[in-house]
């Protein structure tokens, strides 16, 4: 089933939810369009994570964000998972609901980490397959991240960016482009990040991550414990050329700083945005 | 077939078996494949160790850095996480601790550990309402023999035989006591349970314990009363009186009473 209704809506400038920031976001309102959440700290029966989730979503629109779908893995799709994320879904109504493009479990067993996928037909195949369940599972479309990466294997014989495209296309879902991420993989595998972004379709990129990372040298690590560095603020820029306004978002995982940092970068985001307001 | 290359890359990460995955890695760039593999596999157990740290740590203090970093290393080889969220990786650390020396020579350490994860539980557990004083008041005379309390979702009842809670107390409110575990001379039971949004946690009097079991078992008051008959005529004061303690503290949720 294609789904209708492909225009892509504007959030503006949002930030990751974090529970260091639930009071200062109930008190003072701060200006920020809209939050995501990690859905997964979320799919719990109740107390303080619900009580603070509920009352945000009263005061601004939400999306979600997982890090468990495992959409690339040759496990089973794991239904009791999807039956918690449908059901976070229905209590407070995302605009839309994300996962990253790698595998994080097999064999029942969950690495927690982002494992890349290997770029090829089989690949290929076997994701689509998987994406079309989940979409027809939640009947509405997911937005897949490309995810940092750290090696390649000897069984691709595919950029990421034909891969992700491809599915994007053939499995009709959505790109939530994480541009730090193509950095990231970009220094690691050695190409050019800007090619990754030209060879995205402008219409299927519906967010768009912001991060920082940790460079040691010969390799970076994507931490999102760092703020964003300026050769990524100039790759945003570049994307936003390519593929005009896209809902945007900082997304810090760890040292969480104050909300002030962190509004002050987004702040960055709009300046260069406004370049590209239509 | 992916299947394969994922079960290799997944024992490569897990178990450390390397070899079988290092030829699947493409060569080329600044770093090597074992280095690529290395930052998987020190990520994985790098964020299963934060995890257990924040799920236990005053077990953590109670063993030193170094002991909880050699349990966690080991808990992490036998123990792979089998549910989607971080929340539930360390649900086996009590059953770890009692299985393996010589941390089974310590029973205050799984006491801790058992102490700790209920809070977990208590903490994103169920909501449910409080119910008050007033609530009580209007319990018709002729229905308390039919009165059944149901407690919060979130309670959780544990015998404890040291004197964990202290413990936990003492190091949560970072006092510079040394930790001492001291067996008590008979166990005590200790309850946790969130009212609101708060989390709590008490160890009951003597004759609090068997009473509020059985209205965890929602039983009857006059069961409730029969349990308390060692202050003879005055049972069912005391019942009362420890019902007044339940309810404001918010362990109970809901007074089931027939009212005809």
């Amino acid at each position: 089933m294609r789904h209708k209704n492909n225009i892509r809506p504007d959030l503006g400038y949002g930030l990751g939810l974090r529970t260091d920031h639930y009071e200062e976001i109930l008190k003072g309102e701060p200006n920020i369009d809209w939050f995501e959440i990690i859905s997964e700290n979320y799919m719990v029966e109740g107390g303080k994570p619900l009580y603070y989730l509920d009352q945000i979503a009263e005061r601004y629109p939400l999306v979600m964000h997982g890090v468990s779908l495992s959409i690339g893995s040759s496990d089973p799709i794991n239904m009791d998972y999807l039956k918690d994320l449908k059901k976070l879904e229905a209590r407070i109504k995302p605009k839309w609901i994300s996962d990253h493009l790698c595998w994080t479990s097999h064999g029942g067993h969950n690495t927690h980490d982002l494992m890349p996928l290997p770029y090829n037909q089989e690949t290929l195949n076997h994701v689509i397959e998987r994406v079309s369940q989940v979409q027809d599972y939640l009947g509405r479309q997911i937005l897949l991240e490309n995810a940092s990466s750290y090696l390649t294997y000897k069984a691709s014989d595919m950029s990421e960016w034909d891969f992700i495209s491809e599915i994007a296309e053939r499995a009709d879902c959505l790109i939530l482009l994480d541009i730090n991420n193509i950095y990231v993989s970009g220094f690691n595998h050695e190409f050019d990040p800007k090619t990754y972004i030209e060879h995205i379709a402008p219409e299927k990129v519906w967010q768009i991550h912001l991060a920082g990372h940790e460079n040691n040298g010969d390799y970076i690590i994507d931490t999102h414990d760092h703020p964003v560095i300026d050769e990524v603020w100039e790759l945003y820029d570049f994307a936003l050329q390519k593929l005009g306004p896209v809902s945007t978002m900082i997304e810090r995982d760890d040292h969480i700083p104050p909300l002030s940092e962190l509004l002050a970068e987004l702040d960055q985001a709009r300046l260069i945005g406004q370049k590209y307001a239509k | 077939m992916l299947s394969d290359l994922q079960n290799k890359f997944k024992n490569a990460v897990m178990k450390s078996q390397k070899d079988d995955f290092l030829t699947e890695i493409e060569e080329g760039g600044k770093i090597t494949p074992s280095q690529r593999l290395h930052i998987y596999s020190h990520a994985y157990k790098a964020r299963l160790l934060e995890v257990l740290k924040d799920d236990f740590p005053v077990l953590h203090a109670m063993v030193g850095d170094d002991i909880f970093e050699v349990v966690c290393a080991k808990y992490i080889d036998q123990y792979p996480s089998t549910h989607p969220s971080l929340r539930y990786f360390g649900q086996h650390m009590a059953l770890f601790l009692r299985s393996h020396k010589p941390y089974n020579e310590n029973p205050a350490l799984i006491e801790m550990a058992e102490f700790e994860w209920a809070f977990n539980d208590v903490f994103d557990g169920v909501d449910d309402r409080r119910i008050t004083i007033e609530d009580v008041a209007i319990i018709p005379p002729q229905a308390w023999t039919t009165l059944r309390l149901h407690l919060q979702p979130t309670f959780h009842i544990n015998q404890f035989k040291w004197n964990t809670p202290a413990i936990w107390s003492m190091v949560t409110n970072e006092s510079d006591q040394k930790i001492v575990p001291e067996q008590y001379p008979q166990s005590a039971p200790c309850i946790q349970w969130r009212a609101d949004l708060v989390c709590y946690f008490r160890t009951l009097d003597l004759d609090e314990g068997p009473a509020l079991k059985l209205a965890a078992e929602q039983r009857a008051f006059p069961e409730i009363c029969q349990s308390l008959e060692q202050h003879g005529e005055q049972a069912p004061m005391r019942a009362a009186e420890l019902l007044k303690v339940w309810v404001n503290e918010g362990l109970i949720c809901q007074l089931e009473y027939l009212k005809a």
